[in-house]
């Protein structure tokens, strides 16, 4: 140590070291979150969202084989009629325009669900090593704060020691 | 249940209010020790106090980021 602390009260320490446990106690609170909501973030797309998207991708299927269905029908019943003269459906482009709205909702739901895994795997990956982080900047606290109040306590002491011993005039 | 941002504010609180009570100290104590504490042991602390507000703010940013664009 360079020196003794000089100062005539040693509450002035005391009081800035009860401030830093303070400190150290509302850094780890801060710092213990964090795992939770990682895993909440990752939970609710595995749990939550993976399952939503899933079930709307086999509804859009079902629309889009139906939509399929009816617009194979209605081009058939094009075909047919043109071979009879018939002129009453000329066209199935209403059934096929259908049809491929159908096909790209599908599109778009096996695209979202790409999406989740792809924000899964980022989440398990640079969200972990963020936590790793967090930890390693909160146990760095821990310890370098133990080592600063038990100083904040050593100097105290010595200036106790001073003016119990009694100041020089 | 807290976020990871509301653990960065209440980080960055911690952090200011350290500070604020270092600087407080200042007014009645002036001498080498003093100097020698703030060099060796606060400013590391602060400094890995302010690293792990910016691991939270990326970690809250991810979170938020992730479950935005899965909706």
């Amino acid at each position: 140590m360079a020196g003794t602390a000089n100062l005539a009260d040693p509450a002035l320490i005391r009081d800035f070291r009860a401030r830093l446990l303070r400190f150290q106690q509302a850094a780890d609170a801060a710092m213990a979150g964090a795992p939770t909501a990682l895993e909440r973030s990752l939970d609710h797309l595995r749990s939550e969202l993976t399952p939503r998207w899933k079930k709307e991708l086999g509804r859009r299927q079902e629309l889009y084989t139906e939509a399929r269905r009816r617009y194979l029908e209605a081009e058939a019943e094009v075909k047919a009629n043109g071979r009879r003269g018939a002129v009453d459906r000329t066209s199935a482009a209403d059934e096929q325009r259908d049809m491929n709205r159908a096909r790209r909702r599908c599109e778009e739901a096996e695209e979202k669900l790409a999406l989740i895994r792809t924000w899964q795997n980022r989440l398990e990956g640079d969200g972990k090593d963020l936590l790793a982080r967090c930890r390693d900047h909160d146990l760095a606290i821990q310890q370098l704060s133990g080592k600063a109040l038990a100083q904040l306590d050593r100097l105290a002491d010595r200036v106790d020691e001073y003016l119990q011993r009694g100041a020089p005039s | 249940m807290t976020t990871p941002a509301a653990d960065e504010a209440t980080l960055d609180r911690a952090v200011r209010e350290l500070m604020e009570a270092w600087a407080a100290t200042g007014n009645g104590w002036r001498d080498a020790a003093r100097a020698e504490f703030e060099r060796e042991h606060l400013d590391t602390i602060t400094w890995r106090g302010r690293q792990g507000m910016k691991a939270l703010a990326e970690l809250s940013a991810l979170c938020t980021e992730a479950v935005r664009r899965c909706e």
